[in-house]
């Protein structure tokens, strides 16, 4: 079975070459996904399974990582079906993310002098962590991964407007949870009555 | 399929249509016209011209965090063996 679909010799340099230099990518996006180092790499090894399988499906010259994303994201979809309730798609979270603007002011004076800091990586992965997966998806393939609201609509199935209002949100619940993390850090106080916003 | 951009053409007047647009200048996904006229609001708006900066700073800082993930060395190895043996030759 495998043999028949598998690319014959000359193909697999090709294969390695556009691939795996995308391995950190899509082991990221995987990490985004599972939130678990584990379960990632589950989905990191069955998503290049599948892509040496199906290798001559691959158009060549169109985004090897954008082709990559989309079986990784189908993989993680299908592990989980078993026993998991769908999830909730674009409301969820929609309520902190109008908390989060209504301490938009409070939000800035805590990032400003966060940003400003070099050891910010942990606080930033720890953060996406923290939000919803819809939102975290859309953030790590247009912000960590540099694709673009096109690519990223056609990796997560949904229209180019919902990109953006997944991207949208998902920056400002990040941005929320950043500036908590400057308070955990003593850099600003408590969210008050908001002073700043006009 | 949809457009890159859901533009409604309308000339930015405003601080509201230039933020409405802030993301999209700051992603790459305006026209070009489209981005000298919002560029052209913020720099000379010290409002907008804030939250872009902020916003910017946000973003890059995001950018620099995706180093901080990457594959093991094991992990790596465990799928260089598994691949050779669905039939990897190279
Ligand atoms: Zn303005």
């Amino acid at each position: 079975m495998t043999e028949e679909l598998a690319p014959p010799t000359d193909e697999h340099a090709e294969f390695s070459a556009l691939t795996l230099t995308a391995l950190d990518d899509v082991y990221r996006f995987a990490r985004s996904l599972t939130r678990d180092e584990a379960d990632a790499e589950d989905v990191v090894q069955e998503t290049y399974l599948r892509a040496f399988r199906s290798w001559r499906t691959f158009q060549p010259g169109t985004d090897v990582r954008r082709w990559l994303f989309t079986i990784a994201r189908n993989v993680f979809l299908r592990s989980r079906e078993r026993g998991q309730r769908e999830v909730t798609l674009d409301d969820d979270g929609a309520e902190a993310v109008d908390a989060a603007q209504s301490k938009e002011g409070w939000v800035r004076r805590g990032l400003d002098p966060l940003l400003a800091r070099t050891d910010l990586a942990p606080a930033i992965q720890q953060a996406l962590e923290e939000i919803p997966e819809t939102f975290r998806s859309a953030v790590v393939l247009v912000d960590l991964e540099d694709q673009s609201y096109e690519d990223a609509a056609q990796v997560l199935e949904i229209p180019v407007g919902t990109v953006r209002s997944r991207l949208f949100r998902g920056r400002k619940l990040l941005q929320e949870k950043l500036a908590l993390h400057a308070q955990d850090l003593g850099l600003i106080s408590t969210p008050g009555p908001d002073r700043s916003d006009a | 399929m949809m457009h890159h951009t859901h533009d409604d053409g309308a000339p930015i007047k405003d601080c509201r249509g230039a933020m409405n647009k802030l993301f999209d200048l700051l992603d790459g996904e305006l026209t070009p016209e489209r981005e000298r006229e919002v560029r052209s609001h913020i720099t000379s708006c010290p409002d907008c011209f804030t939250n872009h900066d902020f916003e910017e700073r946000f973003l890059k800082a995001l950018q620099a965090a995706k180093k901080s993930v990457c594959a093991s060395e094991k992990m790596r190895d465990r799928l260089m063996s598994a691949l050779r043996a669905e039939g990897l030759t190279r």
